[in-house]
């Protein structure tokens, strides 16, 4: 009492607080600096930087001898001072960028469907076993999340090479009666891919289950719904919008494709993301190399818009 | 209503949770378009008992038994059963009328039927402008009807109810109540209600079953578990009550007299059932009490006292009174029309009651 009358009579007084005081409301901030600086510095001013990269002339030619000095004729990884669009014309218009554009989009949908349909039904006897197969089951899930990516990869090139694993079981059984080319082909790109991105996928969907009430389960089993009835009309479509979470997590993965397709791929079966470091380092050519980098980033930010879309427009209930 | 055939027969039903018991051997029998209240305290076993009658649980032992068909192993889906929960489970992804068209689907019901049946069940609870509405658009007092219609659209044999006014302010919860009753009569729909809310059960109820510890301690309707309880807990679990132990000292004819602890002593009628030297618990109801400034004639228990506590409860007051010459306090609440309590504070005054409005409970 006594203090804050103290205080009233300074104020009548003509009592100021000090800059210390009146900056207190916004010293919250100060929480998100580091991370905030650190995602300015590192993140959006590098990728505004490429953005401009992507905006200049290229030096138009490949090959060897030319990125030289900055500044010397012939020189440089682009044409400082342009600006042009040429970049993503030529992008759009060459066939052989065209190609790796549509294959991008197709291993990424092909990805995308095999990943959702090994990681739903796993996700939801995850959601259905006892506590302990239910633990057991979440390490198995994120255990190769805990191993090196790379290590990941090799090990799957040896698994299926010729005289791998899943070879010598096939001839073993006598399913084939030579070996089956597993390996740098379609099967081992999206095998490792689909194996890279499951864990994250089954995660959000096992997550999204549980946090399902349950007795509106009760509610609809006790209005006659059969188990299979109960789980189609009632679970399923709960679990959607957290499944598009999902399915949005996989297929934004899934188009950025480098390391299956770059170790277990082969020349024909190339994505953009391949291509960037390809145009960047061994074509030495900055500008091209940026412009495919931004128009990655324009389709995976499509992918967001139509999700939310989605579930702003099918979804009114969420509201 | 008692001579017909029993719809719902729980027979010496069990629940144990491991080691727990949570439901005692509890036996009951709901009647033909009876609303029966199941109540007790948290933890009492009354919503276990309820989910064993709607088959989300299944008894340890003992039956249920529904229009004489045993339905422990029966699963939920196939009993024809209406539950409404205290979350209400609305299914948020549905609309309304999708939401009460629910359980008409799971039975099959021709589309167009279904869509008419929902339409007067929306109508029966007037919310048929709303049928195109979703859950999270709906107060609390209109998810409740629809909740409600959800399941009387198709019929159960009973209607099961959980703490369904428990989510409600209390304003909201009044009227439900009176609604709630109506609606039930309307529909002459065979009810199970369970609640803690003890003013619940005594103004909707037809009969009340009242539970403590995983035991039914006493079954009756509203007035037999208020005046006559025959248990010390359903005594104070029921209504406010003024307690006292006594060891019966004399009896003549039907009437007994009780020396109360504290050297007071209490005359009682009695059902031929006690004798000198049995110990009782005796209670008096706080508005059974009468209070006056003058001794009253022809009252057989008449006490002085001091007032040591008023509680002004707006439509009555309550009299904390500390009787004279013992160490006993006694509750009684005075209705008061004209807004102001006429004791206060201090003030002397005599308390009586009619014999016939003592309450003993034998130990």
């Amino acid at each position: 009492m006594a203090t804050a009358a103290a205080t009233a009579l300074q104020e009548e007084d003509g009592y100021r607080a000090g800059w210390f005081e009146r900056l207190a409301p916004y010293y919250k901030y100060l929480l998100l600096a580091p991370m905030g600086l650190m995602l300015i510095g590192f993140f959006a001013w590098p990728l505004l930087w490429l953005f401009r990269v992507s905006l200049y002339e290229s030096r138009g030619s490949s090959g060897f001898g030319i990125g030289g000095a900055k500044g010397q004729e012939g020189g440089g990884f682009y044409v400082e001072g342009t600006w042009t669009l040429d970049n993503y014309i030529r992008i759009f218009s060459d066939e052989y960028f065209q190609d790796i554009m549509i294959f991008t989009v197709e291993f990424a949908i092909l990805v995308t469907i095999v990943t959702m349909l090994l990681a739903y039904p796993m996700a939801y006897y995850i959601y259905k076993a006892g506590p302990r197969l239910k633990v057991i089951l979440l390490i198995l899930v994120i255990l190769p999340k805990l191993s090196n990516m790379l290590v990941l990869v090799y090990g799957l090139q040896i698994l299926l090479a010729n005289n791998g694993l899943v070879n010598e079981l096939l001839l073993l059984l006598g399913i084939v009666d030579e070996p089956v080319k597993l390996v740098y082909n379609l099967v081992s790109m999206t095998v490792s891919k689909v194996l890279l991105i499951i864990p994250y996928t089954i995660l959000v969907i096992t997550a999204t289950l549980h946090g399902l009430d349950p007795t509106l389960r009760d509610a609809a089993q006790g209005m006659g719904a059969s188990p299979a009835e109960t789980f189609f009309s009632v679970t399923f479509p709960l679990s959607l919008p957290g499944t598009f979470v999902a399915l949005l997590i996989t297929i934004v993965w899934a188009l950025g494709a480098f390391v299956s397709p770059a170790l277990l791929g082969n020349p024909d079966l190339q994505t953009l993301a391949v291509e960037v470091p390809k145009q960047t380092f061994e074509n030495v050519n900055w500008a091209v190399g940026s412009a495919i980098a931004f128009i990655m980033l324009a389709m995976m930010s499509l992918v967001v818009l139509i999700y939310n879309w989605i579930l702003s427009s099918r979804m009114p209930w969420r509201a | 209503m008692t001579e017909s055939e029993p719809v719902l027969k729980v027979v010496e039903v069990t629940k144990e949770f491991g080691s727990a018991v949570a439901v005692n051997k509890v036996s009951l029998e709901v009647y033909d378009g009876e609303f029966l209240f199941l109540i007790g305290p948290s933890g009492c076993g009354k919503t276990t008992t309820l989910r064993m009658i709607g088959g989300y649980e299944t008894p340890t032992s003992g039956e249920i038994i529904i229009r004489d068909r045993v339905m422990n192993n029966v699963p939920l889906d196939k009993r024809n059963i209406g539950m409404v929960f205290q979350s209400y489970a609305l299914f948020p992804h549905m609309t309304v009328q999708k939401n009460v068209e629910f359980g008409l689907k799971t039975r099959g019901v021709r589309k167009s039927e279904r869509h008419d049946r929902a339409r007067e069940a929306l109508r029966l609870v007037e919310l048929e402008k709303l049928e195109d509405r979703f859950p999270s658009q709906l107060s609390g007092g209109q998810r409740q009807r629809v909740a409600l219609a959800r399941v009387i659209v198709y019929e159960p044999d009973i209607l099961l109810l959980d703490e369904p006014l428990a989510n409600l302010d209390k304003r909201l919860r009044d009227v439900m109540r009176v609604e709630l009753r109506k609606l039930q009569e309307k529909v002459g729909i065979t009810t199970v209600y369970v609640t803690h809310d003890q003013e619940e059960a005594l103004s909707m109820a037809d009969r009340i079953a009242v539970m403590e510890g995983g035991n039914l301690l006493q079954v009756g309707t509203p007035s037999e578990v208020y005046n006559c309880p025959q248990d010390a807990f359903v005594a104070t679990f029921l209504g406010e009550t003024t307690s006292f132990r006594g060891d019966v000292e004399s009896v003549t004819g039907d009437i007994a007299s009780v020396a109360v602890e504290g050297g007071l002593h209490v005359i009682t009628r009695h059902n031929h059932d006690v004798s000198t030297g049995d110990r009782l618990t005796i209670s008096i109801r706080p508005e059974r009490v009468q209070i006056s400034e003058t001794p009253p004639e022809q009252v057989d228990n008449v006490l002085p006292g001091t007032v040591d506590f008023v509680e002004y409860l707006g439509a009555h007051a309550l009299y904390l009174i500390r009787v004279d010459n013992c160490d006993i306090m006694l509750q009684a609440s005075e209705p008061i029309p004209s807004g102001k309590a006429t004791f206060s504070k201090g003030s002397r005054l005599f308390a009586s009651w009619n014999l016939d409005h003592v309450v003993y409970i034998r130990e």
